[in-house]
């Protein structure tokens, strides 16, 4: 196959960081469908908190240029494998197939609209809100990550906290 | 149908022709100008509470009025506070319960503006007779362009007659909508012109907007 991808999984504090390089060795342009083959779903690079565009929660999809490299990069919750990641398949690209942009593409390439921080009268709650307990914890917590010792333990903790969030949020 | 009324430039009149708009094509208008919001609004959820999560799109619609509207809060906490990525889902859903939705966006290029003309299938472009309002709105044009809304027709708003030029630039048929005090009398006490005054000059120019809309087909 022309396509070929190189790629490497390493831990870092419970959470699996993959970087590949999607080799073209074609002529021609690509269309390339990368595959996350790792326990777990794809946490994508996002921008302005959507994902950057071609990626979803499988894998990335996009262009790869005749005889160029594109390199990706993402975030998984399963364990490293020595292949993270594959290629699902390949086709030939059109001049044009782009359609109209998303409201994806709005969130991404446009302005946010919300007044900055300042605007508001966030000065009377200047005090930390987080609990110093909490607050303790967490910093523990980042201690390990930055040192490369943080446990399972803390991985199911940071996780269950994190569901707590979403849901008060009212999120999924 | 949601018809997206865009303007680019601020003061040219976008709120007014949304409202205007909505009383003719008998739908709700949705006031999504986050921070800067102007259409009247009552006690209760607003646009703010929609995208904060914490009301449904249909129970935030104000019925009963001239028009229907979804309003949009007045704090800058609570526009802080928004989600925008949910607006494209609350304009979806008010479309799916009332039928049309007129949208008055906010002025510049936003997500705020981007995100409604992706689910719009419609827009109308408001711009006014001065050489600044007049760029923002070729701007704001290719700007729906790329969202494939298309553009409707041009309010060519506090002017008797709409220049070749611009039917020509923005690419669809331009209606003159007169300078008129009642519209700003009206607005004051938080209605359209063409509740209480039908047979003033702008009426009639909205009038003709709302046609040139219908004759879409949307």
């Amino acid at each position: 196959m022309s396509i070929k991808v190189d790629s490497t999984a390493r831990d870092h504090g419970g959470v699996t960081l993959v970087t590949a390089v999607v080799r073209n060795e074609d002529d021609v342009d690509r269309r390339v469908r990368v595959t996350n083959e790792l326990d777990g779903v794809v946490r994508p690079p996002t921008q302005d908190g959507v994902a950057v565009e071609g990626w979803d929660a499988d894998g990335f999809e996009g262009v790869v240029p005749g005889g160029g490299t594109r390199a990706l990069g993402y975030a998984c919750g399963g364990a490293p494998a020595d292949e993270p990641c594959r290629v699902a398949w390949t086709e030939r690209t059109g001049a044009d197939e782009k359609g109209p942009a998303t409201v994806a593409d709005a969130l991404r390439d446009l302005d946010d609209p919300r007044p900055p921080v300042e605007s508001g009268p966030s000065k009377r709650s200047a005090a930390d809100p987080v609990p110093p307990a909490v607050a303790v914890w967490l910093g523990d917590v980042a201690d390990r990550v930055d040192t490369g010792t943080a446990s399972e333990a803390d991985r199911r903790a940071l996780e269950a906290v994190d569901e707590r969030l979403r849901t008060l949020a009212g999120g999924p | 149908m949601i018809l997206a009324v865009i303007g680019g430039k601020g003061g040219v009149g976008t709120s007014t022709v949304a409202l205007e708009l909505g009383l003719r094509l008998d739908a709700v208008v949705v006031d999504a100008d986050l921070s800067m919001a102007d259409l009247p609004t009552s006690r209760g959820p607003d646009l703010h509470d929609v995208l904060a999560g914490r009301a449904s799109p249909i129970e935030a619609v104000r019925e009963g009025g001239v028009v229907s509207i979804l309003p949009c809060g007045r704090t800058l906490a609570g526009a802080r506070a928004c989600d925008v990525s949910r607006l494209g889902e609350a304009l979806d859903a008010v479309a799916r319960r009332y039928g049309d939705v007129v949208v008055d966006c906010a002025a510049g290029m936003r997500a705020d503006v981007g995100v409604p003309l992706a689910v719009a299938d419609a827009c109308v472009v408001v711009t006014a007779p001065a050489r600044p309002a007049f760029a923002d709105a070729i701007r704001v044009r290719e700007l729906a362009r790329s969202f494939d809304a298309g553009l409707a027709a041009v309010a060519y708003n506090r002017a008797d007659g709409v220049p070749d030029a611009v039917e020509r630039t923005l690419g669809a048929p331009g209606v003159a909508i007169p300078a008129d005090e009642t519209v700003q009398r009206a607005r004051r006490s938080g209605y359209p012109a063409g509740a209480l005054f039908p047979d003033a000059p702008a009426s009639g120019g909205f009038e003709a907007l709302a046609d040139a809309v219908r004759a879409c087909g949307l």
